[in-house]
């Protein structure tokens, strides 16, 4: 695999058409975890569809990377990449989080395939992440494991505590993916509880350190084409800085959007300025 | 009823030490974790002989649980120690949601039950039963005696799913014969048989219970002994059969009254075969630091104390 202008150009519009379905299912379900959903999709996209070793007809697969989501609002990030991979029928996402839809509002382990883990309550999926990359150098298997994390939840100690266990363990086969978009439930992370300088504390704890624009495709692609290619005996975090509802100028930074509701006109206006106006149907 | 017991109580010296190292060796894919407590948890030994299936995360518990789970998911049995306290309340929503909430193949194992810690109340699980027992999915046990703990440490490994079970360290008793006495989760197993009272102990107060049955024999009141290491699944057979033959119970266990066995078999008989029952036990207090001994005096958890419960159950029997 090279990283060539084509590749990171591909992975770019992937990421607008999945925008796209985010704002679709938000939309016709009357809710979700639009915003974080929008600062994460770049990464999550270029994970899932440039890195991650996996087979959407063999899911449990032993040799599969391991990708885990651990803030579990994020999980319509998730159910859009794991239906246009075609873990799930697409039909689906229009179910999502009714009573009764596998597609949980936050993601839960194994409800459909593809999702690893359970993530609602925050801070916990780093460790599970160190378990199962233990557990792959023990089962001699070269399978690396993505944990994706919220700024937000760094402030839970667990996930040093986890931090500490993967450096001390040498772990190069954990990456761990941090969507830094400067907010939390009661505000922005700077105000609630500032974990800056987070990509020092990571250095200081042994981690390979990346920290880009994490909606630059070009750039995230280049950190995690680095973690994956470059041998070293640490674990990696690629620090992204993010907008929280990237792509959506009337969300963007806006904390009106923890969760989403789009009513008719935000919706037209959320496709008019992201897509011309072009609303064919998905 | 064959007899299990010994004629001659021994004293074994750290049996889980050697247990664990004997699963280990049948089982490859059994991985044990610690949390800095390695020779004070007994799983040093493995250490040394399975280096690569250790894992010490350090004093951090809830990191521990993760990692197991992680274990687990990719199909290892993992064992998680530290002491009881530990591993139950400082980690209880890791617990609750990775391990019970997954039905991970995960085994807890809580060293120093109850009043045994000379540290005091920090370091003295006395609820730890009852947090585990009301978590969905999870089989509570506490072993009574070496040979118990050889046999659940091999029962736990089979089983799949989430598991706690207190654990004895050091001098521990052995009161059953290897040869004649088979654990299986979820099942009691009676000891002696009388038709006035029902004994029910869990844990290491069975000591304490044989001495109780032996001094209300002297004073011609006829108990049964039903020996419980199961908190969850309860065996509610055996309960039934106790509820029917002797009509009243003592339950005795190394916990607060409130939450463990005692409450479990409340639960059942209120909602089944209602008869009088007395819980000995410690009763909705934390406890002082000091030597077992002397706690167990204090809080009346000793073999007077059981009989004085006993009398005071029967009376409620008879004159109800």
């Amino acid at each position: 695999m090279s990283l060539d202008k084509s590749f990171i150009q591909h992975l770019e519009k992937k990421a607008q058409e999945l925008r796209r379905l985010l704002v679709e299912v938000t939309f016709r379900t009357k809710g979700a975890y639009l915003a974080q959903a929008l600062s994460g999709i770049d990464m999550m996209t270029a994970v899932h569809y440039g890195f991650l070793r996996s087979d959407p007809k063999h899911p449990y697969d032993e040799s599969r990377d391991r990708f885990l989501l651990s803030p579990g609002h994020y999980a319509l990030a998730l159910y859009v990449i794991l239906a246009d991979r075609g873990y799930f029928d697409k039909d689906l996402l229009w179910t999502f989080k009714d009573n009764g839809s596998p597609l949980e509002l936050a993601s839960h382990r194994h409800t459909v395939p593809g999702v690893e883990v359970s993530g609602g309550s925050l801070g916990q999926v780093l460790s599970i992440g160190v378990g199962m990359a233990l557990a792959g150098r023990l089962k001699r298997n070269d399978y690396k494991v993505f944990v994706f994390m919220s700024d937000g939840e760094q402030d839970e100690g667990q996930v040093w505590e986890a931090c500490a266990s993967a450096s001390h363990y040498k772990l190069s086969n954990l990456i761990a993916i941090i969507d830094c978009n400067g907010f939390q439930v009661d505000g922005a992370t700077k105000d609630v509880m500032n974990m800056e300088p987070l990509a020092e504390k990571y250095k200081a704890f042994g981690f390979d350190c990346e920290e880009c624009d994490g909606n630059s495709m070009e750039q995230v692609c280049h950190a995690l084409f680095r973690f994956c290619n470059e041998n070293n005996d640490k674990p990696k975090v690629l620090i992204g800085r993010t907008i929280r509802g990237k792509g959506i100028s009337f969300m963007e930074g806006n904390r009106d959007f923890h969760y989403t509701r789009l009513d008719e006109s935000l919706h037209e206006r959320a496709l008019d300025e992201m897509f011309g106006g072009d609303s064919d149907a998905l | 009823m064959k007899d299990v017991l010994l004629e001659k109580t021994e004293e074994v010296f750290s049996p889980y030490r050697k247990a664990l190292v004997a699963l280990g060796e049948e089982n490859d894919k059994v991985v044990v974790l610690g949390a800095d407590l390695g020779n004070s948890c007994e799983i040093d030994l493995f250490k040394e002989r399975f280096s690569e299936r250790f894992f010490n995360v350090g004093s951090a518990e809830q990191n521990e649980i993760g990692c197991a789970v992680g274990l687990a998911f990719e199909g290892f049995i993992p064992f998680v120690h530290s002491f009881g306290v530990f591993i139950t309340r400082r980690a209880y929503e890791q617990v609750c949601v990775q391990v019970a909430m997954h039905k991970a193949n995960v085994k807890l194992v809580g060293v120093l039950p109850g009043l045994i810690s000379r540290l005091g109340p920090t370091h003295q699980a006395i609820e730890d039963l009852s947090l585990m027992k009301t978590l969905p999915n999870m089989v509570v046990i506490d072993p009574a005696d070496a040979t118990e703990i050889e046999q659940v440490v091999r029962k736990i490994a089979e089983y799949d799913g989430p598991v706690y079970s207190r654990m004895q360290r050091r001098e521990v008793k052995r009161f059953f014969s290897p040869q004649k006495y088979s654990f299986e989760i979820g099942r009691a197993v009676f000891l002696k048989e009388g038709e006035d009272i029902a004994l029910v102990s869990t844990g290491l107060m069975l000591e304490h219970a044989l001495q109780a049955h032996a001094m209300l024999e002297q004073q011609g009141i006829k108990a049964t002994l039903l020996h419980m290491p199961t908190i969850k699944p309860l065996d509610e057979s055996a309960l039934r059969f106790c509820a029917k033959e002797c009509g009243a119970f003592v339950t005795v266990e190394n916990h607060l009254t409130t939450g463990g066995l005692g409450s479990s078999v409340a639960d059942f008989l209120t909602q089944n075969t209602p008869c009088p029952l007395e819980k000995v036990g410690l009763h909705d207090t934390f406890a002082v630091p000091g030597t077992p001994e002397y706690l167990f005096e204090r809080y009346h958890l000793t073999a007077p104390h059981i009989v004085e419960k006993a009398k005071k159950a029967l009376a409620r029997k008879n004159h109800g």
